[in-house]
């Protein structure tokens, strides 16, 4: 069953078997967490974002429809439950959420990776939910405008125009660490 | 052929790597890339504002922290390992089941958005000479004879009770 398509486990998972379900929210978790943790800028709330998601994968496979990518449904899940849930508690900055340890060569090498990363944490930290969903949908996914659009349920027009403002904030922010990286 | 500005405007948009831009647009940044220097400046500016961003992610990535993402998945399957609660189903479900499923997951605000807008619709209705319009009939049709004119409706429905029981 390990090669099971999303489409088959989801077929499975809607005659009720337990064991398709949890090989399905094992191939996602990694990348769900990490987009939650992303949005949220919080582990423990990541965790509950994409544990609630995975329920409501189980509670509604009956009436899942296979008319997009499984993926780009149940990234939109975890991305409705993260902005909900940010709506409803005060904001826990990026730059405080510890990174996880980069195996960089040499300590100093390591120092300046890491307040490098503080700095582009913070700034992408300072956007509007929905831009801050678009650049991590992008740049973390590597997803394409369109598929972005359909998990954020946008036109590709609006996520274009999401984009744009974006990067230029971004650009705006970081063009110090920019300049220093040419 | 593609002007500076559209070009800044489709790295904007798409980003510096060519392979994500259109088709069409792509043919005309090349040309445009051949022939002018500040846009071979500009996509080397949004190649490396790319990288560092990209960076970013794959160094905070899950694979950058195997041991604690191992750990978060483990604390997330062990939930999951509980009596999963029973599954949806019935009739209504296969009835409606794209429409219902979109609509019970998507983001709580534009129910909360329509509800609010609903309210403030009513209250305007209630309080513009529509809503008094309805108000003008209904009182007539209680009161058994027809409302002559503004000023005669004012009083029906404005003028306070005598404060008899104050004297």
């Amino acid at each position: 069953m390990d090669g099971a398509s999303d489409e088959d486990l989801m077929a499975r998972i809607s005659q009720g078997d337990e064991r398709a379900f949890r090989l399905l929210a094992r191939r996602y978790l990694p990348r769900a967490l990490g987009l939650a943790r992303r949005v949220l800028g919080n582990e423990a709330d990541a965790e509950e974002v994409v544990q609630e998601a995975l329920l409501r994968v189980w509670l509604n496979a009956a009436r899942w429809r296979p008319t997009a990518a499984f993926r780009t449904w149940f990234y939109r899940v975890v991305l409705n439950l993260c902005l909900n849930r940010k709506r409803r508690a005060p904001f826990a900055a990026l730059a405080d959420v510890d990174e996880p340890a980069d195996p960089a060569p040499g300590p100093f090498l390591e120092i300046e990776h890491r307040q490098t990363d503080r700095l582009v944490a913070a700034a992408i930290a300072g956007l509007p939910d929905r831009q801050r969903a678009a650049i991590v949908l992008t740049y973390q996914e590597g997803m394409s405008n369109a598929e972005t659009a359909a998990v954020l349920g946008a036109s590709i027009s609006g996520i274009e125009t999401l984009l744009v403002r974006a990067r230029r904030a971004l650009r705006k922010a970081l063009g110090s660490v920019l300049a220093s990286e040419r | 052929m593609m002007t500076l500005a559209q070009f800044v405007e489709l790295l904007d948009i798409h980003g510096a790597d060519p392979a994500r831009w259109p088709d069409p647009s792509r043919e005309a940044a090349q040309e445009l890339l051949a022939a002018n220097a500040d846009a071979r400046a500009v996509l080397a500016g949004a190649a490396d504002f790319d990288v560092l961003i990209a960076r970013h992610y794959r160094r905070a990535s899950p694979h950058a922290g195997a041991r604690s993402e191992e750990q978060a998945m483990v604390r997330v399957l062990a939930r999951l390992e509980a009596p999963l609660p029973p599954q949806r189903r019935g009739l209504l479900p296969r009835l409606l089941p794209a429409a219902l499923l979109e609509f019970d997951l998507a983001p709580a605000w534009p129910r909360f958005a329509a509800l609010v807008g609903i309210a403030v619709l009513g209250f305007a209705v209630g309080l513009s000479d529509a809503g008094m319009a309805v108000t003008k009939k209904s009182a007539s049709a209680i009161v058994g004879t027809p409302a002559s004119s503004d000023s005669d409706l004012s009083l029906i429905l404005f003028e306070p009770d005598p404060l008899s029981a104050m004297r």
